[in-house]
């Protein structure tokens, strides 16, 4: 029994002994292999290829970019290790080209030259490397004219109202139109621009707000860049109104009687405009030139409800009807 | 002719009315006996005490009080209205010349009041579309509605003891119904004179 205590006991100092070693073995190649890649990327005989996005500024005066024949560029380059790393790890490596510095072919078509202008990209590259191939040897730049166009402002909101408040009456934008150029092929389908989004929130009264209008790219100009839009928030209220129905073309010379002879107009109205708004300003119509004979049903239409209400119900769609002749 | 709530019995009385049919609106007149007749304040008066008519004018909504879910109460004014209303009827009756005139109640059969009647028609539709159209014409919630309706005879215990059924769902017309039920009446009207 002693034998076998003494067995095991040398047994773990052997394990734990080997752990160690082995763990100090594995640290020293490891900082070995830290040290020799260091040194090695401190040396200035590295070539890549890097892939650089392309940029355009100094645009022409009334003119937009519509069309570029590549996105990028191959740009095979030697240098050092670490900035050959800090490259490649890099998200956004883009170079930014003068339109300036392009040629052009006609007054909408430009070539921008790579290796005429190849220290226009080396200067933006760092500093050590030597730019030793850029490809395409051009860049084909379309271009598209800027047209002015009047739109109409479309207000961009979000109501958060808590009932029984309520936006009253259509927001109202100052101006309601304004200028802006776009590229002429887009031209005729710029019919309205939206303003940023503004919300509408629990605040009873008139409300003027300044807001711009929504993010459009460069050279999209707008005039003016911001606008005026007025609001009022109301308390509302239900209101039931009995609408008479008016009858039209009435096919025979005789008198008609309808069932329902009245619609039952159920609407959200404010407070304010509660005794304003009566059964006279709705206009409930049972059209005999519509008739649907196999119903023998006429149809009702709410032809007119008035302004700032909201129309929550207005009973029956059709009635049936008697015609007494004369 | 009668019918349950919300089955569309005053819209069928309008078309009787729009081909010259007198019609006695019995829940109309009970409401005008209500304030008028002095027999009937009398009676109610001596059960529900002054708070029923105080100044005078009929609490309404104080009878409703009364009467809602209480079966005894509800029993004890139609017993008192009914016969008022009856006699009111008779009188009316006598004053017109129409070939045949209509009452208009919503309790005929319930009641026993239509055994004073020549005929009967019962106006009926799905409950479901009762239920809605009350809710919407008296902005009540269906719970109301449901309680209220509990007072009246299912349609399918009424519809043998009514002579003419008007079915009035929204998937048949009522006019022509109702023109088949006046041709009717017409004819019989004119074979009793």
């Amino acid at each position: 029994m002693s034998s076998t205590k003494q067995s095991n006991s040398e047994s773990v100092v052997s394990n734990n002994y080997f752990n160690r070693e082995f763990w100090i073995k594995i640290a020293f190649v490891a900082i070995s292999a830290l040290l020799w890649f260091l040194t090695k990327l401190s040396q200035d005989d590295y070539t890549d290829n890097l892939q650089y996005q392309i940029e355009f500024q100094d645009q022409k005066k009334g003119k937009v970019i519509s069309d570029v024949s590549i996105d990028a560029f191959n740009i095979e380059v030697e240098g050092n290790g670490y900035d050959l790393l800090s490259v490649n790890t890099s998200f956004q490596n883009s170079i930014v080209l003068s339109l300036d510095e392009a040629d052009k072919i006609d007054d909408n078509t430009y070539s921008w030259d790579t290796r005429k202008n190849l220290d226009v990209i080396s200067s933006q590259l760092p500093s050590k490397f030597t730019v030793k191939k850029v490809s395409p040897k051009n860049i084909i730049i379309k271009t598209d004219n800027l047209v002015k166009r009047t739109v109409e402002v479309v207000p961009n909101f979000n109501v958060k109202l808590e009932s029984p408040l309520r936006v009253y009456s259509a927001i109202k934008v100052v101006p309601s139109k304004i200028n802006l150029w776009v590229p002429s092929s887009i031209g005729d389908s710029a019919v309205e621009v939206y303003t940023k989004k503004f919300f509408i929130d629990d605040e009873v009264g008139t409300h003027k707000l300044e807001v711009g209008l929504s993010q459009l790219e460069d050279p999209y100009v707008t005039d003016p860049s911001e606008v005026e839009v007025q609001f009022q928030i109301r308390t509302f209220t239900q209101k039931v109104v009995q609408v008479p129905v008016e009858v039209k073309n009435l096919p025979v010379d005789g008198q008609v009687r309808l069932f329902p002879e009245k619609v039952k107009v159920t609407m959200n109205i404010s407070q304010e405009d509660y005794d304003l708004v009566s059964a006279k300003d709705f206009n409930c119509v049972a059209n005999f030139e519509e008739l649907d004979a196999k119903q023998n049903r006429v149809s009702l239409s709410l032809e007119e409800i008035p302004e700032h209400i909201e129309l929550i119900d207005w009973g029956q769609k059709s009635a049936e009807f008697i015609i007494i002749k004369k | 002719m009668t019918g349950g709530m919300g089955s569309g019995k005053s819209t069928a009385a309008k078309i009787f009315e729009a081909l010259s049919v007198p019609v006695f609106y019995a829940d109309d007149e009970s409401k005008n006996i209500l304030e008028t007749n002095p027999f009937v304040k009398e009676e109610l008066s001596s059960r529900f005490g002054p708070d029923l008519f105080p100044e005078g004018k009929l609490d309404r909504s104080f009878l409703a009080s009364q009467i809602f879910n209480n079966k005894d109460t509800l029993a004890f004014v139609n017993s008192v209205m009914h016969p008022a209303v009856a006699d009111c009827f008779i009188n009316w009756c006598a004053e017109q010349s129409a070939p045949y005139c209509l009452k208009e109640a919503a309790i005929l059969f319930e009641i026993g009041s239509y055994t004073q009647l020549d005929k009967t028609i019962l106006v009926v539709a799905d409950k479901e579309i009762r239920i809605e159209r009350v809710m919407k014409r008296n902005d009540w919630s269906r719970e109301e509605v449901l309680a209220r309706m509990k007072n009246q005879w299912e349609d399918d215990l009424k519809e043998p003891l009514a002579d003419f059924v008007i079915y009035n769902s929204e998937k048949k017309l009522l006019i022509p119904q109702i023109l088949k039920i006046h041709e009717n009446l017409i004819s019989n009207a004119n074979a009793k004179s």
